[in-house]
């Protein structure tokens, strides 16, 4: 809909650049549901080559809370090196095709 | 000194690319220096190589694990689109997604060979070159094609 919306409808010129972030990614093994939404979407004519490799995979680590104010990053947790790690892939790779790296 | 080592230095020396003259020059600083003053700046030079090398050895080392600790969740994504869900064998993968690859790229790109190379080290080889979303992007629409013959069987089906 915002595809359309944005190519087909709204008048702007140049159109801007799309990318597709899959965010809140369970870390469980994925549901036979699952593995076939994110393969249409990867495969599809259109926006298979503008969804992003890496994904934003589902943590409390980035949950908002109500205790804490501030980069979700900056608080330590077990998991913090592991989704920085995730977090800078996600950041590389839309930098880089977004042509700023 | 030590049998064979007046004949290392001398090899060494031979090896520098240090003309006649230069020789000469250095011969009489050391007898000028005296050898002491010779062996203290020999060892100044082999403790600052000592700190150098380890410092570029880990840097190699940082370089390398941060680039294929972001390429292994692509790669197992890889893996299991094409062994796992499509079910083909590691070198007919590799060859079709290869193939697959230039012509969405246009052709005309270098990409690394999948002959003679562990499917996984192929890919992340490959992922050096071609984008994650173009590498996925191709993997799913073989895996599409192999497993439900393009026909979607997702609840609400992309359009456009």
């Amino acid at each position: 809909m915002l595809w359309e919306y944005v190519h087909d409808i709204l008048p702007i010129s140049p159109k801007p650049e799309f990318v597709v972030l899959l965010n809140a990614v369970k870390r469980s093994k994925p549901t036979k549901a699952m593995k076939e939404t994110e393969a249409e979407l990867r495969g599809h004519a259109i926006f298979g080559v503008k969804t992003l490799g890496n994904t934003v995979r589902d943590t409390g680590q980035l949950t908002a809370k109500t205790d804490y104010t501030g980069f979700s990053l900056d608080r330590k947790t077990s998991v913090t090196g592991i989704v920085n790690t995730e977090m800078n892939s996600v950041a590389n790779e839309l930098a880089t095709k977004l042509g700023i790296k | 000194m030590m049998p064979g080592a007046d004949a290392k230095a001398i090899l060494m020396l031979a090896a520098s690319d240090l003309n006649n003259s230069e020789l000469k020059m250095f011969l009489r600083e050391v007898e000028r220096a005296g050898a002491a003053e010779a062996l203290r700046r020999i060892e100044h030079l082999r403790m600052i190589a000592a700190d150098q090398e380890p410092q570029s050895f880990s840097y190699r080392e940082s370089h390398t694990s941060a680039r294929d600790a972001e390429h292994k969740n692509i790669v197992s994504k890889v893996e299991s689109l094409l062994l796992g869900e499509a079910g083909l064998p590691k070198t007919r993968a590799s060859h079709i997604l290869h193939s697959e690859i230039l012509s969405e790229l246009g052709g005309s790109y270098y990409l690394p060979s999948p002959n003679k190379v562990a499917f996984r080290l192929w890919l992340s080889r490959l992922l050096d070159q071609v984008p994650p979303s173009t590498v996925l992007h191709v993997a799913s629409r073989l895996r599409n094609s192999i497993v439900h013959g393009d026909k979607s069987l997702s609840d609400w089906p992309l359009n456009s």
